[in-house]
């Protein structure tokens, strides 16, 4: 209750500079912001991020709501179908266009127009620490020395860290020699390399860092172009020669038809809130690298990932 | 020891108990409303905790969690509908007390059992963590299998007078557990191309639709007269509980609590397995097991003290390990976090001080838990005065309310108004419907560690029988129901005597 009457104070106060540079007649109401996975799960703990400044940039404070199911389908339909004026957005993380050609969905790649991007995750592939190997080569020699040994674990079929995972394996050519076993959620997994049940695990950095530093799990290698702030000593799969370097995007996205005037209204001020430092700051605590882009490049982004994971779920064999 | 003293002189300030006093009522309030699940409520405080001081967040997110466990017991006691997931086995033998007039006794005995159970929690958190989470790793896919096998012949325990019609009952529940997304190749089943069903049927429409709906139906079967009649005023005689009964449920609520927090501490697995785990033992032990069902005090005492054992349990591979042992703690995991505390197998050596902090809050949500509940009770118990007039409408409104609220999708509240006349029908033709819970409930668990074994063994059984602790619950699982089978066909000569003197429905 009070922290909605905050919002409710600092969108009032909020209100006479807002207007001064969003268009003049938007917003006039509270925006939503649509998850589509579980509350209280990492995608919705970032989507919260925004909210804190919404009042002050956006001129009215930004409600999330989460639709949870079908690996994010769900909240994604709700957005391609909500009217298109700039009051229904999407927080959607790669899962999107990996629904789009994993799935049959009642939405399509045209559906959605970027808006900003709001984060930049790199997965990696992460063993128990006293798994005989501790980088790629040694990894791809101990699969093929011990044919059915090697298994690896994911939060779900087709979900991001399921595509990049199969990624980083298909880019060391090992994806026939291997298992795979989904688990419920990336914690399940970790536990399961843990208990020595299977042997790796596709996840994002910020699940693994502590057990990494407490000398418990190692990292094989990390899918992104460059080291990562985080994990400085982990090494690329690039730098190991393997060409992995898909990392996960996250950001806000509005419907299609959304008129230009009310996209231009929300860019500039998404653009404010991801790029203030108190966002920045709450983002860094949360795992999240602090990184931003906006509408047009976000959308161009949007529809480069969605022709190359469609390629590429092809050519890992996700898809046919 | 010094530091302990020092977090501990942290929670001595008003704003801490205030903020785990406020967590109690947000968890009592958001446990009794079916569709708000414990974890919910958690989400729901979390951006408010995010603006608070450490130990008052933590105390606001503790006391939220005791008392979403408590509170569940709440609705399935009065109002026949588990408002978590972990209540269901609350309602079996809940509902039957209040019906017999004693909503008071049993929302009594759910709260010292709730707050016995929080108690015994928390000090095998304290006491045995390490170890604990050692073994917690040690439950791979064929463990989790065997668990969820013995789970499962815990059916026949409370299959009620017809072993057939129970186990009919547990394969419906079992077949509706596989609709939905394939857990291991992702391929869509039973879903008929409806993307609302592709995650499965959502555990809340079948709750809500064969506990509340299906009453509700049942009553309002019974004609108009029912409907307008006074509440009963004859049994309100043996409302209040004694300590002579509490003492009574000691051994019971203390093997239930262990129960809990041995099952809470494995990454995954539910609270509302633990309470089916626990009843089925209470009533295993019990001199008189075909009373169950029929209200007895054991059969709340025992799910009650289990589901809030499991909160100590969860925080063990949490604290421990950096795992999260259920969704509640899942979302912890982002609230300590963005309080500077980083849940990992380093937290105990580097930062004992938190470990603390969350032991003491843990350990003052359930005193205050206590005396909030003791509050609470005579307001709750007041429903099941209303004439039933008033009355089902109202519980109707919370049902469609609920089911929508937990994903905010229509779909959801039209599979639960299905549910409501599968379960009017079952419950006609006396199909017994905790069967078909339990089945549904653990369905996609068997399934998933069923099929990840074998995934891990190449498609070979011996793994299930080759690794010790998989072994023993296969054989625990074998000898459970034989015995359970055995006591079934012999209660069912002797059960009608039992039914005619209690005096109560014709089949309870």
């Amino acid at each position: 209750m009070t922290r909605k009457n905050l919002a409710l104070c600092l969108a009032l106060l909020a209100l006479v500079p807002a207007t001064l540079f969003a268009a003049p007649n938007f917003p006039v109401k509270p925006v939503e912001v649509i998850v589509g996975f579980a509350a209280g799960g990492g995608t919705h703990l970032a989507a919260e991020l925004l909210s804190p400044e919404a009042s002050k940039f956006l001129g009215q404070p930004i409600q999330v709501t989460c639709k949870p199911g079908a690996g994010g389908a769900i909240g994604a339909t709700a957005v391609a179908t909500a009217r298109a004026d700039g009051y229904t957005l999407l927080y959607a993380t790669m899962s999107l266009p990996i629904s789009l050609y994993m799935d049959s969905v009642d939405f399509s790649e045209n559906d959605f127009v970027g808006v900003a991007l709001a984060s930049n995750v790199a997965p990696l592939m992460a063993v128990k620490a006293d798994a005989p190997f501790s980088n790629a080569k040694e990894m791809k020699a101990w699969i093929a020395a011990n044919p059915g040994k090697f298994s690896w674990s994911h939060p779900g079929v087709g979900s991001t860290l399921h595509v990049l995972g199969a990624n980083m394996l298909f880019a060391m050519d090992v994806t026939k020699q291997v298992k795979e076993v989904p688990f419920k959620g990336t914690n399940e997994g970790i536990s399961a390399v843990l208990g020595g049940h299977v042997t790796a695990v596709s996840s994002f950095p910020a699940s693994i860092l502590e057990q990494v530093r407490a000398g418990k799990m190692k990292i094989i290698g990390v899918s992104s172009p460059v080291r990562i702030a985080e994990l400085p000593n982990a090494p690329t799969f690039i730098e190991q020669g393997y060409n992995a370097i898909l990392t996960s995007t996250r950001g806000v996205f509005a419907p299609k038809k959304t008129p230009k005037d009310v996209l231009a209204a929300l860019d500039v001020a998404f653009g404010k809130i991801i790029q203030s430092p108190d966002f920045q700051k709450r983002a860094i605590t949360l795992g999240e690298p602090a990184v931003y882009a906006d509408s047009a490049e976000f959308d161009r982004m949007y529809h480069e990932q969605c022709v190359m994971i469609k390629a590429l779920l092809k050519e890992i064999g996700l898809t046919k | 020891m010094d530091i302990l003293l020092e977090t501990a002189l942290q929670f001595v300030s008003i704003q801490v108990l205030l903020g785990i006093v406020a967590g109690v009522i947000a968890g009592i309030i958001g446990g009794g409303l079916p569709g708000i699940s414990p974890s919910m409520t958690i989400a729901l405080l979390l951006p408010i905790s995010l603006y608070l001081p450490t130990p008052v967040a933590i105390g606001l997110m503790m006391g939220a969690y005791q008392g979403a466990m408590f509170g569940g017991s709440i609705s399935a006691i009065l109002i026949n509908t588990p408002g978590t997931a972990s209540a269901a086995a609350t309602t079996i033998d809940g509902y039957q007390m209040a019906l017999k007039g004693q909503s008071g006794k049993a929302l009594k005995m759910a709260l010292y059992a709730s707050c016995s159970g929080g108690v015994i929690g928390t000090i095998i958190l304290l006491a045995m963590a390490k170890p604990l989470s050692t073994i917690a790793l040690k439950f791979g896919p064929p463990e989790y299998f065997g668990l969820m096998l013995l789970s499962l012949a815990l059916i026949a325990g409370i299959s009620g007078k017809s072993l057939l019609k129970g186990l009919a009952s547990a394969c419906i529940g079992l077949l509706l557990a596989t609709v939905g997304m394939d857990p291991i190749y992702g391929t869509r089943r039973f879903t008929f191309r409806n993307i609302n069903l592709s995650d499965g049927i959502q555990t809340l429409s079948v709750f809500i639709g064969v506990f509340a709906l299906t009453e509700l139906l049942t009553q309002l079967s019974q004609g108009r007269a029912a409907l307008y009649k006074k509440a009963d005023p004859l049994a309100v005689m043996d409302n209040k509980l004694s300590f002579k009964e509490y003492w009574g449920q000691r051994v019971n609520i203390i093997k239930s609590s262990i129960i809990g927090a041995l099952i809470g501490v494995l990454p995954g697995i539910g609270g509302s397995t633990a309470c089916f785990v626990s009843y089925a033992e209470a009533q295993r032990r019990s001199k008189h097991p075909e009373k169950f069902g029929t209200g007895v005090l054991e059969g709340v005492a025992a799910p009650e003290a289990a589901n809030n054992a499991v909160a100590g349990g969860a925080l063990v591979p949490l604290l421990t390990l950096g795992i999260p042992g259920d969704v509640v703690t899942a979302i912890l995991v982002g609230a300590l976090i963005t309080h500077g505390i980083k849940p990992g197998p380093l937290l105990f050596i580097e930062d004992i001080g938190s470990v603390y902090t969350v032991y003491i809050a843990m350990f003052l949500a359930v005193i205050a838990l206590l005396f909030v509940g003791q509050l609470g009770i005579p307001v709750f118990a007041k429903i099941v005065k209303l004439r039933k007039a008033t009355l089902l409408p109202m519980i109707l409104i919370i049902c469609v309310v609920g089911t929508y609220a937990s994903r905010g999708n229509l779909f959801d509240v039209a599979l639960m108004i299905l549910f409501g006349a599968v379960g009017f029908t079952m419950n006609k033709n006396k199909f017994p419907i905790p069967p078909l819970i339990i089945a549904f409930v653990i369905g996609s668990q068997l399934e998933t560690s069923l099929r990840q074994s074998l995934i891990l063994s190449d498609y070979n059984i011996s793994i299930f029988f080759t690794r010790p602790i998989s072994l023993v619950l296969m054989i625990v699982s074998v000898v459970f129901c034989f015995f359970m089978v055995r006591r079934n066909r012999k209660l069912a000569n002797k059960t009608t005597i039992v039914i005619n003197d209690s005096g109560e429905k014709e089949e309870a």
